[in-house]
């Protein structure tokens, strides 16, 4: 009878060992608690997929073919110590795309503003981009401008001071990066995110909504971690 | 023109912008996918094995051994008290499931002796028979716990719908088993708590999060939403529509959803291969406008020819070779979903279109996928054929195929998220 009972034991074990290998070879546990999502919008030629790509890859792209649509990125980050993922739609600026990229603002979490320092009709053109932000996303929506191309100087035709006023008269976050040497990349992606968690600790988002940009992933995965754990250490008490 | 178009597409969002009510239903049907998963994990954290735990495993086991004990014993009683009137053989079978397990040879020959007994009517065979079945069930009994524990893991696995779906694929089989008995048992005792979950979560599988790495819900996800805005433009245009601008304008969009038919996943273009693949899907979309760029998914699959073109498959081991064949399907699987939801983002930026090219051309693509998938799933279940064998083998070459089906239904959604997509260009 003992005998019996160790051999369905040790099979049920198997059966288990076999399932949790099969689990944790076929879906990693999510490393991350929470996803993001981040628009990217702003006139052609800005620089936003190549300060996404410079986000993701940290590396810079000399020469970006115009996104069709909206392309993706995404990079899991920390922020409080916990592990959020960024989904990032990645738009396209030009204007025959408009009506397509204009249906993905919704449920955005974050919205970059891309404007170059040196074209000014890029700048001229914020309070359109802003208009559309701001009918096409919720109110807590985290809207940062930034100001791309900051390493060419020479050419500057917008100062940081006169952006920053309007930055500021609009209650937006704002920055001049250069996707090119990297400068204030992450800091805007970061800064965005620290201020969306913000948001969620204070219980201004919403998380079951879908508009608010925020899913929050159950840790359930640790569960089948820590069975795991719990049955290797049975298998190694019951060595019989 | 373009201009135009922006504006309707516009008023359509201020138009849900208004209508603040609908407005939260609409989005929270914008990720179907996403949700569904996290229904998942809401109605498997609740039944889950994981949840439990191994007292409650135990004790399952141990109540599974008694309802089986019970249904036995009341097997027994039935038949026997059967004998006064007509003995029913279907009664005489279920006893009988448990040997079936075991020694199944045996046992089948012994049901037909059994049946033709029982047609007969002989009273004194039959009783002989339920004392050699009774023996039979306490001779058999070791083996008979063994596989009561096999099933009752089985049973406490298909609470967890990650896996439940294979094991029954797996398990197919239309005779009554000790598994279906238990399984009933359970079910009575759970209520439909499992059946629900099923229903609720369609697309499930190790796929689903190998596809969310590989960006394919997002993609599915942006298709989605082109696919509500495009219906919404739809029913704007209609609205002040009566009489015959109306009956005209709903005829093209039926004409429409009649043309663009789905088309047979099982029969698959074997032409269409990893190597073939670039010239298929330009042929698809040569009457078309539009620079569809397919680098990316003509490029993962020549990489996966070379994987198929390596000889030494009998050094490999088996588990390896199928974990790539999940990976592979997955990853063709989003890069699928990206081609379809860049067409659509084409299709909609275009200012004069042909309806009936684009219905063709994502007809064609999608039955290009169809067989690219079988491809890729037969090769790859080939691999693992030649590989060192190992004990899941055949499992493996099916859950390989199962996959190749789930990639399918993928596909399928994106495909049925084109209509409108497709109607709205015809108007």
């Amino acid at each position: 009878m003992n005998e019996n009972f160790s051999r369905i034991s040790r099979l049920i074990k198997s059966k288990i060992d076999d399932t949790i290998d099969k689990i944790s070879i076929m879906s990693a546990p999510y490393s991350y608690s929470y996803i993001f999502k981040y628009i990217i919008i702003g006139d052609m030629g800005v620089g936003k997929s190549c300060l996404l790509h410079q986000f993701t890859e940290k590396k810079f792209m000399a020469s970006c073919p115009h996104t069709i649509g909206v392309e993706f990125g995404t990079r899991i980050i920390e922020v409080d110590k916990q592990k959020i993922k960024l989904q990032i739609w990645d738009t396209a600026g030009q204007e025959r795309f408009r009506a397509v990229t204009r249906s993905y603002y919704r449920g955005a979490a974050g919205c970059l503003m891309v404007y170059d320092i040196t074209r000014r009709s890029t700048y001229n053109h914020l309070s359109s981009w802003l208009t559309d932000t701001k009918n096409l996303t919720n109110p807590s929506t985290v809207i940062f401008l930034i100001g791309n191309k900051s390493d060419l100087e020479s050419t500057r035709e917008v100062t940081y001071e006169e952006a920053k006023k309007f930055a500021d008269e609009n209650g937006l976050m704002f920055a001049e990066t250069s996707a090119m040497t990297g400068q204030n990349v992450e800091e805007a992606f970061l800064e965005t995110a620290r201020k969306i968690y913000q948001s969620v600790q204070d219980g201004r988002l919403d998380l079951n909504s879908a508009e608010s940009g925020v899913q929050q992933k159950q840790p359930q995965r640790q569960g089948r971690t820590s069975l795991t754990d719990d049955t290797q250490t049975n298998k190694d008490n019951c060595s019989c | 023109m373009p201009e135009s178009d922006s504006d309707d597409f516009e008023s359509a969002d201020e138009d849900v912008d208004h209508q603040k009510p609908s407005k939260g239903t609409k989005s929270e049907d914008v990720k179907p996918q996403i949700e569904s998963s996290e229904t998942m994990k809401k109605s498997s954290s609740g039944s889950s094995w994981r949840s439990w735990g191994a007292f409650e495993m135990i004790s399952t086991a141990s109540k599974s051994v008694a309802s089986v004990t019970t249904k036995v014993s009341q097997s027994l009683t039935t038949a026997i008290e059967s004998i006064n009137s007509i003995p029913n053989p279907e009664e005489m079978a279920k006893i009988q499931v448990e040997d079936k397990k075991t020694k199944s040879d045996e046992s089948i020959d012994n049901e037909q002796k059994l049946r033709d007994e029982a047609s007969g009517f002989k009273l004194d065979s039959l009783l002989s028979n339920v004392s050699l079945i009774s023996s039979k069930v306490m001779t058999g009994g070791l083996e008979t716990l063994e596989g009561i524990g096999k099933k009752t893991m089985n049973i406490i696995q298909d609470t967890d719908p990650n896996i439940k779906n294979k094991l029954r694929n797996m398990n197919s089989s239309n005779r009554p088993n000790l598994s279906d008995i238990l399984k009933e048992a359970k079910d009575f005792d759970t209520g439909n708590e499992i059946r629900d979950s099923e229903i609720k979560v369609p697309l499930v599988s190790f796929e689903h999060e190998l596809l969310e790495e590989y960006s394919g819900l997002v993609y599915l996800e942006a298709l989605e939403i082109l696919s509500k805005q495009s219906k919404l433009k739809i029913e704007l245009l209609m609205k002040p529509l009566t009489g015959k601008s109306l009956a005209d304008m709903d005829e093209t969009l039926k004409e429409v959803e009649e043309l663009f038919e789905l088309p047979d996943s099982d029969s698959v273009n074997d032409k269409i291969t990893t190597t073939t693949l670039g010239d298929h899907l330009a042929k698809a979309i040569e009457d078309l406008s539009i620079a569809l760029n397919f680098k990316e998914i003509i490029s993962y699959s020549l990489e996966l020819n070379k994987q198929f073109d390596e000889a030494d498959d009998t050094e490999r081991d088996c588990k390896q070779v199928y974990n790539n064949s999940i990976v592979a399907l997955a990853k063709l699987c989003a890069l699928s979903l990206n081609n379809y939801q860049k067409m659509a983002e084409l299709m909609l930026s275009l200012s004069h279109r042909s309806t009936a090219d684009e219905v063709d051309s994502v007809i064609q693509l999608t039955s290009i996928y169809f067989s690219l998938f079988n491809y890729v799933a037969s090769k790859f279940s080939e691999k693992i054929a030649n590989s060192k064998p190992c004990e899941d083998t055949k499992k493996m070459s099916m859950e390989v195929f199962m996959e190749c089906s789930n990639a399918t239904a993928y596909v399928k959604k994106a495909f049925s998220f084109f209509i409108p997509v497709l109607q709205i260009g015809a108007l």
